[in-house]
């Protein structure tokens, strides 16, 4: 006969328990069922606080602690495979052995089967929670609508941690923005600063890691409605860069997160960085396009401002080209007919170059276009359009420009600089014609200057070129400037005849120079020949 | 070229090197500008070792001299090398700007405006 195998009550009752408060229940029931020792404490191995099953227990200060070592006649120590695993302490002296053994044989593995199932599960719960939390994320990555995705974030990250407060802050355009908040205004974070003074955006960012604060942590502001307990910021980091932050306001410490905790969102967080840099850098991309368009529609307007047609004056045959060195330039060229009949020219260029530059130059045009409507003579046509300009707000920027006054039928040409060179100028053979320069401050910058008239004679054959000094400055590769003397030599050697083909071979020249390089600056100019008196009719520029 | 105002007594000096131009004079505007709103009623510029300013040089100097104006200062340039000179004189902003024959006088000239 084989021993029969006996099961005693207490294995019975334990029987199908799962929980440790069950096992614990199963035990007390039977103690109470046998009449039996009343129970004190329990206390479990590996943890110094007493562990409280039986929540109706009244708490006994004095109860002793865990001691294996010190088992008395009131308490029972019991293990499982050779591990101490806690004691009962009992109200009164333990008599009977097997209310001992039963402790030991029966309860204690019961126990430790519960405890180990326990821990799994809560092991598995939290993996559940991190699960949940990096799969919310993971839903938000192709989420491309940049305060969508913040709204997304940010309700998960709160609800997941159970935080009070939350926003999000991010670094954009070099200015740090609260992007959406649940409850905490940007001012309130904006202002915090750590004991030492670091203000804790700045902290949290410049370390990449969270940061887990607590009142004690930050100085703070004297309004007491912005005081924190326990404030934590996830830095929103990629390998490239640090976006911003999830910023998050708990209402004590216990609540808030611990490092266990941190590290169950840690991936979860580095997902959500992911996916603000897509959405942000999605969003630069659109704005960049968006102001690529603006500046194409402002060129086009720009383009639409300089002179269409050459003008048809019988005797001068003109043309002009201005190329802009960024999409928007400063410089232009115009033609007007003057009141007093003569061919009114002219070449200008604002200092600087871009957007301020251009808006500059479409106001001078517009000046330009003013006075000539009065006044014939060059130097006080640059003397009107300079008092205009000095009247406006354009700061330091200023003009310069050469105004020239082409008479048709005698070929004098009268011309006035305002910091601006003079024109090259060859005879009908190609020979070189020196014209002077009167030394004159740009226009914008004394209302009161005074400009001076120039003059030279244009006989059939010769020609001119008004130019900004972009033509004249135009750097090749080696610093190498395109020089005065390069214009002069286009003139003089170019076997072109209109006007259109001298402008065409000069432009074609000067990127030749150029090459690749961009261009430093705009190149603008305008090439006038006086026609031989056979050659009248034909050589338009459309 | 690195652009740092040195200060001798209370006035600002700059001392660039090279060319003022396109590639650097926004960085000499910028370091200027500051000078003035910093407070100083006078800047000195040493253009000793300055062979070349281009359109955009003139700007910053322009620039620098208009803010100080504003406060009734005025912007010294002193060494001036002659193919310096000749844009200068084109542009007629020999008037525009202090220009002193040394570092002393224009030094000496400024130090008695920040007074």
């Amino acid at each position: 006969m084989s021993p029969t195998l006996t099961i005693t009550p207490l294995a019975r009752r334990l029987a199908g328990t799962l929980r440790p408060a069950e096992v614990y229940a199963a035990l007390t029931d039977w103690l109470e069922e046998c009449g039996s020792n009343r129970i004190r404490g329990l206390y479990l191995a590996g943890s110094d606080e007493r562990f409280h099953l039986d929540a109706e227990a009244p708490h006994d200060p004095d109860a002793p602690r865990w001691m294996t070592e010190t088992e008395s006649a009131e308490s029972v120590s019991f293990g499982f495979r050779n591990r101490p695993l806690g004691s009962i302490v009992f109200a009164e002296p333990v008599t009977d052995p097997a209310l001992r053994e039963a402790i030991r044989e029966d309860f204690a593995p019961a126990l430790f089967r519960a405890l180990y199932l326990s821990d799994a599960a809560s092991e598995l719960a939290h993996l559940r929670e991190q699960i949940h939390y990096l799969d919310g994320m993971g839903k938000f990555l192709g989420e491309l609508d940049l305060e969508q995705l913040l709204v997304n974030i940010l309700e998960l990250t709160t609800s997941h941690l159970g935080a009070d407060l939350g926003s999000v802050t991010l670094l954009r355009d070099a200015e740090v923005e609260t992007a959406v908040d649940w409850g905490l205004p940007h001012d309130a974070l904006l202002g915090l600063r750590l004991r030492e003074g670091t203000p804790v955006l700045e902290h949290a960012w410049a370390e990449r890691r969270p940061l887990l604060l607590g009142a004690e942590d930050l100085e703070h502001a004297e309004d007491e409605a912005y005081r924190f307990e326990h404030l934590v910021i996830l830095p929103l980091a990629t390998k490239d860069a640090v976006w911003g932050s999830i910023n998050l306001v708990f209402p004590d410490r216990a609540a808030g997160l611990d490092a266990e905790a941190l590290e169950s969102i840690r991936s979860g967080v580095a997902l959500a960085a992911t996916a603000v840099e897509n959405a942000l850098l999605l969003e630069i991309k659109l704005a960049r396009e968006r102001e690529q368009e603006q500046l194409k529609l402002g060129q086009q307007i720009q383009n639409a401002l300089l002179p269409e047609h050459s003008p048809e004056f019988p005797g001068v045959d003109v043309a002009g080209s201005s190329v802009a060195a960024t999409m928007i330039g400063g410089d232009y060229f115009d033609y007007f007919e003057l009141p007093d009949g003569r061919l009114g020219l002219v070449v200008a260029d604002v200092a600087g170059k871009g957007v301020p530059a251009g808006l500059i130059m479409t106001a001078t045009r517009a000046m330009f276009r003013a006075a000539v409507t009065k006044i014939s003579d060059p130097a006080s046509v640059l003397g009107e359009v300079n008092h205009l300009l000095c009247s406006e707000h354009f700061g330091s920027r200023f003009v310069t420009a050469i105004f020239a006054a082409v008479d048709p039928q005698s070929g004098r040409v009268e011309y006035a600089t305002a910091g601006h060179d003079a024109p090259v100028v060859v005879d009908r053979d190609g020979n070189p014609i020196d014209v002077p320069t009167l030394p004159a401050l740009p226009m914008g910058l004394r209302a009161t200057f005074r400009y001076e008239n120039q003059s030279f004679s244009a006989q059939p054959g010769s020609r001119f070129v008004l130019f900004t000094d972009g033509v004249s400055e135009a750097m090749n590769a080696e610093r190498e400037q395109f020089g005065i003397e390069r214009i002069r030599q286009n003139l003089s050697l170019s076997t072109a005849r209109t006007a259109r083909e001298f402008r065409d071979a000069l432009v074609e020249q000067i990127d030749d120079h150029c090459g690749d390089l961009p261009r430093h600056d705009d190149t603008t100019l305008i090439v006038v020949v006086r026609r031989e008196p056979a050659e009248e009719g034909p050589g338009h520029d459309h | 070229m690195t652009i740092e105002a040195v200060s001798v007594g209370a006035v600002p000096l700059f001392e660039p090197e090279g060319a003022i131009d396109i590639t650097n004079s926004a960085e000499l505007r910028d370091a200027m500008l500051a000078q003035a709103a910093s407070g100083a009623r006078a800047i000195v510029l040493d253009l000793a070792a300055v062979r070349y300013v281009d359109s955009s040089g003139l700007s910053a100097l322009v620039s620098a001299a208009t803010s100080l104006e504003r406060d009734q200062g005025q912007l010294f340039l002193c060494n001036v090398d002659a193919a310096v000179m000749k844009v200068l004189e084109m542009t007629r902003l020999t008037e525009y700007f202090a220009v002193e024959v040394s570092r002393e006088s224009a030094l000496e000239h400024a130090a008695s405006l920040g007074d």
